[in-house]
């Protein structure tokens, strides 16, 4: 199976129609052959790109979690793309509650990069944690905790 | 799509598994530039969920009238055991499918071993999980180092200088360029995510559930569970959770490995493994592919099978890939098994039920 070979028949590629088309009898009209690809549904070829400048990589989180008890907050999160800073804001109902940020903990942002938080004091009785991260102007939204599915429709986020 | 070669040994009822016609891939069917395959192995299969996505411009809206492409890394060896690299040199490609599995493209390399890393000589026994995304996965992967040449660095890297350097991974992100539908590498991780691995330590099979990322790996004899909230931060276990001997049934006496875990169907979630009986050592007198389940991730109980049997002239499977279809209404598991010519080819089984368009992705609710 040759992928491009298809796509190049589905969009109507080859040689051009004056080369092809048969005469046809003294007083018909040729058959007008497409000049424009059409519609398909048929796959495209595909291939491997072996690296990709950051800026073209969007942000989205790959993995995040909370554990906090008895006041003490453990989270550690991870994206791709590259953040410049990465927090965590717990949620009662769909109402904010509380902000804190985590700490980068890779230098190479080229990967998957990770970030992490200890921190006292946290009121633990919250329904969801909505985890962000920031490069530039752009920005990425996850949410995780018992009430993950609701908070996240409310604030168009993905939930984990 | 298929035709049935053969009804192996051990298969009846529903759990049926029989072989699909292949081979699927061989190693004269790769395109590696310069480097020589001489063998591969350790297929996973996986779908990328294409034609649903309303922001390509070949989404059909339903994604039943064409099927999604369908993906596959596989390890290739393209050097041979040495003083530097005892196993060989290994590396990682990617194939590709856009008719459900019946024929299969490559695509060439995506990892090549690479000097001064923690995969120096090895990058093999891939395992693919999907991201939050439908168009992003991480890709795991065992790793062995140049022991010398990390000893002759002026500082021991982080995951030290033994040979079996631990679990790796990559992230792989589709997109499209004009008609080309592309696959990217978005980076290897710097440092491997599972380290203090001992000898014969392979197969890291992931499924994301319950918000972890789940970790089944082989550590000679015997099957590992660690688990993360992220891709990475995993740390090894002291003791196994399911060990030699463990199956009811009676395979794999001497030892079990390939663990793949399928999690569509919820729990209990199946975890497929291959079981090997020695008598003695290195005399093989059985290879067997079954199934343990789990519900919690620490206890396992063998399920239905096994499936095959070498005992049972069954082909040997090995580097077995077990995956889902339609929320886990079929099954198939993707393997390599010795040619005739030298090398291993790719081959599967799967039950009757099984639909390639619909492989369920290895992350669950």
């Amino acid at each position: 199976m040759t992928p491009l070979l298809l796509v190049l028949m589905a969009c109507g590629g080859g040689p051009a129609a004056d080369d092809t088309q048969a005469p046809g009898p003294a007083g018909t009209t040729p058959t007008p052959v497409p000049t424009t690809p059409q519609p398909t549904d048929a796959p495209p070829a595909a291939e491997i790109v072996p690296s990709v400048a950051l800026e073209d990589v969007r942000v989205s989180f790959t993995g995040a979690g909370a554990t906090c008890q008895d006041g003490e907050l453990q989270a550690t999160a991870e994206v791709l793309g590259g953040a410049d800073s990465i927090w965590v804001e717990s949620y009662r109902d769909v109402d904010l509650v509380e902000s804190f940020d985590l700490e980068l903990l890779d230098a190479d942002r080229t990967t998957f990069q990770a970030a992490e938080a200890t921190l006292e004091d946290v009121d633990c009785d919250v329904d969801a944690w909505v985890w962000r991260a920031a490069r530039d102007t752009a920005g990425a939204c996850y949410v995780t905790g018992p009430e993950a599915a609701e908070v996240a429709r409310y604030l168009g986020c993905i939930a984990g | 799509m298929t035709i049935i070669l053969l009804q192996l040994a051990l298969a009846q009822g529903t759990n049926d598994f029989v072989t699909v016609e292949g081979p699927h891939l061989t190693p004269g069917d790769l395109s590696w530039g310069s480097a020589t395959v001489t063998t591969i192995g350790a297929p996973a299969v996986f779908r990328h969920d294409f034609f649903d996505d309303p922001t390509t411009t070949y989404a059909t809206g339903t994604g039943t009238t064409t099927p999604d492409p369908l993906l596959m890394v596989y390890e290739a060896q393209i050097g041979a055991a040495s003083t530097e690299c005892p196993a060989g040199e290994w590396g990682i490609g990617l194939a590709f499918s856009d008719d459900s599995g019946a024929s299969w493209t490559d695509l060439g390399p995506l990892l090549q071993p690479t000097a001064g890393t923690y995969y120096s000589c090895v990058a093999a026994h891939p395992r693919v999980v999907k991201l939050v995304s439908d168009d992003r996965w991480v890709i795991y992967f065992k790793a062995e180092q140049d022991v010398a040449a990390c000893e002759a660095l002026k500082s021991e890297p982080s995951w030290g200088c033994d040979q079996y350097s631990g679990v790796g991974r990559l992230g792989l992100e589709a997109g499209i360029s004009g008609t080309t539908l592309t696959y990217t590498l978005l980076g290897v991780a710097s440092a491997p995510v599972l380290t203090d691995v001992q000898q014969d330590m392979g197969y890291p099979d992931v499924v994301h559930v319950d918000g972890r990322y789940r970790m089944i790996f082989a550590q000679n004899p015997n099957l590992y569970y660690t688990d993360s909230p992220t891709t990475g931060g995993f740390v090894a276990p002291s003791s196994p959770v399911i060990t030699k001997g463990d199956a009811a049934s009676g395979f794999g006496e001497s030892e079990y490995l390939s663990p793949s875990t399928v999690c569509a169907a919820g729990s209990p979630y199946k975890v497929f493994v291959s079981g090997r009986t020695f008598m003695p050592y290195p005399t093989l007198i059985d290879q067997s592919w079954g199934q343990f389940t789990t519900t919690d991730w620490s206890s396992y109980s063998e399920g239905t099978g096994p499936y095959t049997s070498t005992a049972a002239s069954d082909p040997e499977m090995r580097h077995v890939y077990a995956v889902s279809s339609d929320s886990g209404a079929g099954y198939a598991g993707f393997y390599s098994t010795p040619a005739k010519a030298g090398g291993n080819e790719i081959y599967s089984v799967s039950t009757a039920s099984f639909d390639a368009s619909t492989i369920d992705p290895k992350r669950c609710p």
